[in-house]
């Protein structure tokens, strides 16, 4: 590797790395944005590797983020159960639901799926809240801290590095995954699959296994958020979070791994923006009125910019001749 | 018997509602390709445009309803063509899917814009015709339930008329069967699609405007109807707007009934039901008799 592109590399990594910390040390965000953020980077990470490369689509991603949390929390708070087993669990249920769901779905077409994802990510919201075994729409409290060499849930600002070291991890594994042969077989299977079967690889199995995966990244994330609040609702589960995330994904840009931070601070920062900005454009506003937010990103970003930033990213250094042609669905 | 008749009653007027949005979905579609994720927001727009133009209940009148609603339902179809122009007709060659995200954001702009113009309260409107309940068949319907199977029994064959004996109709239906041969003829499918969103979103708005003495109208009260449309076209086999009345017309029927008849400990559950027939219906029909899905990409 050539020293610009390793001096590239690691300044990418360094800047990468202290991400969280540069956005809640410059005032941008609070502690607790940032943890959301990284709460998310794990589960629009699993949904760019469905979107972007299996060239699938999921709206139900929030209904795994929930399996976790829900599955850590009940096993946790009511069975006593330590908080890594517990999380363990939910993640192995997550894959087997993603599995159950993803044989009989995935061989429908683009939008079919979309709604047929959307559906199976309501049913969960709906079963969050009906279902006795969650505590219903009040929800279930009394979820134990977990802490990891040293650091603990308890305190803001250890959990920040627990989550952002365990966000980083996906991302890394993911990004290995895409580089590797494995990863040409899925971009392979996402592009064509009649000619992906000629070249001997089977698609379905490769979007399931990417399904699969992005579930469990999901569900883990899931769990780490009930660890850290203590406490798992259904609100925290609804159709606005499955599209949430993927307004992350698309800022962040659909086939970029590196975009995917990128994209959930982006949107957090936005949230945070529109709820200091509008109340004073107009007074009466309540609710969740960021919505108009996502949407006009959501819009904008598909017009103007389909890549994402990192699209827009790539562009500037092929523009600047920092980077030469560089291939589509690479980071 | 008259228990059943209710239901029957209550499932027929919500399935009307639930046919004109999802005859919506069927234009769209088919003239363009795109699943409209916006359409329930159309709706919601409908009712809320037609009760501040009204007046809301408990206040005072303002215009007459024969004025308001004919008004909201035009503005409505004008803020649907505006958005197809504004945020799909750009990047009309991008795939399906990108375009449902589209109408994705575009349905929370048009969701938080009204809650920002209404707020999050609850708007209620006069009744079409004042009076009370009528008794029919055994059942106890409120004017207002005649009044919306009425609508919907007029934009059927309305639409019906459009499509079959209309220049502009047939030149809708052209676009729809094959685009290319409908440019050649002079036609042009991508005014075409502008218009289909209009008409779909004036379907959707009369509907909401009808819907609102009954249910009260609220900012978000579109997202549930987007789902049961769905559902009701997808029911009826996504191709046709017979298919679409029908569908809403079951989807309505299996709601009311099950809602009545269930017992207490599944009813937390039926809010789910709309999606399960939904996927239940995707997955059970092949792909092959879905018409008009659009190039296969191979």
């Amino acid at each position: 590797m050539s020293v610009p592109r390793l001096a590239k590399g690691a300044a990418g990594g360094a800047l990468v790395l202290v991400a969280p910390w540069l956005a809640t040390g410059s005032g941008l965000l609070t502690t607790s944005d940032a943890i959301v953020a990284a709460l998310f980077v794990p589960v629009v990470c699993g949904l760019v590797l469905v979107m972007g490369y299996a060239g699938q689509i999921s709206l139900g991603q929030n209904a795994l983020y929930g399996l976790g949390a829900y599955g850590s929390a009940i096993l946790t708070a009511r069975h006593g159960w330590s908080p890594w087993t517990a999380m363990l669990a939910s993640a192995l249920a997550a894959a087997a639901v993603a599995l159950l769901v993803g044989l009989p779905t995935f061989r429908l077409r683009g939008h079919l799926l979309a709604l047929a994802t959307a559906g199976l990510g309501v049913i969960g919201y709906v079963i969050f809240k009906a279902a006795p075994i969650t505590g219903g729409v009040e929800g279930l409290g009394g979820v134990p801290p977990l802490s990891v060499l040293g650091l603990s849930s308890t305190d803001s600002g250890q959990f920040l590095a627990i989550v952002w070291a365990f966000a980083l991890l996906v991302l890394v594994l993911s990004r290995n995954l895409v580089a590797s042969r494995a990863g040409r077989a899925l971009r392979a299977a996402g592009a064509s699959e009649i000619a992906a079967r000629a070249s001997g690889i089977e698609p379905l199995r490769w979007k399931l296994l990417v399904f699969v995966l992005a579930a469990v990244f999901a569900s883990l994330s899931g769990s780490l958020y009930a660890a850290y609040v203590g406490f798992v609702s259904p609100s925290a589960f609804s159709l606005s979070v499955a599209i949430e995330v993927v307004v992350m994904a698309v800022v962040g840009g659909l086939r970029s791994v590196w975009g995917v931070p990128f994209g959930a601070f982006a949107v957090v920062a936005l949230n945070v923006a529109l709820d200091r900005f509008i109340p004073s454009l107009v007074p009466s506003a309540t609710g969740d009125f960021q919505v108009i937010g996502f949407g006009a990103v959501l819009v904008l970003f598909l017009n103007l910019a389909p890549d994402g930033a990192s699209g827009v990213a790539t562009a500037l250094l092929r523009h600047l001749h920092l980077r030469r042609g560089a291939e589509r669905g690479t980071a | 018997m008259s228990e059943l008749a209710q239901y029957l009653a209550s499932g027929l007027t919500v399935g009307a509602i639930y046919a004109l949005v999802a005859v919506g979905f069927v234009v769209v579609y088919n003239v363009t390709g795109i699943i409209n994720f916006a359409q329930g927001e159309f709706l919601m727009l409908g009712a809320l445009i037609t009760i501040a133009l009204a007046g809301q209940v408990g206040h005072p009148a303002r215009l007459p309803l024969a004025l308001a609603v004919p008004i909201a339902v035009l503005a409505v179809a004008a803020i649907g063509a505006g958005a197809e122009r504004i945020a799909l007709h750009p990047r009309r060659g991008a795939s399906p899917v990108t375009l449902l995200i589209v109408t994705i954001g575009l349905s929370a702009v048009l969701r938080g814009g009204a809650l920002l113009a209404f707020g999050s309260g609850t708007y209620g409107l006069r009744a079409f015709s004042p009076g009370g309940p009528l008794h029919v068949a055994g059942a106890v319907v409120s004017r207002q339930t005649l009044w919306t199977l009425a609508v919907a029994l007029a934009c059927v064959l309305a639409l019906t008329l459009f499509f079959e004996r209309t220049a502009v109709g047939k030149a809708f239906r052209a676009c729809e069967i094959n685009p290319l041969a409908a440019r050649l003829a002079g036609i042009s499918p991508s005014r075409f699609g502008t218009l289909a969103f209009a008409l779909s979103a004036a379907l959707a708005a009369l509907a909401g405007a009808v819907l609102a003495p009954t249910t009260f109208a609220v900012y978000d009260m579109g997202l549930p109807f987007v789902v049961k449309g769905f559902a009701a076209w997808v029911l009826g086999g996504m191709g046709s707007a017979l298919g679409a009345v029908l569908g809403g017309l079951v989807l309505g029927l299996v709601e009311a009934l099950t809602t009545g008849y269930a017992p207490g400990v599944v009813r937390p559950y039926l809010e789910a039901l709309p999606f399960v027939v939904l996927i239940a219906v995707l997955l059970v029909r092949p792909s092959g008799l879905i018409a008009g899905v659009g190039v296969r990409r191979v």
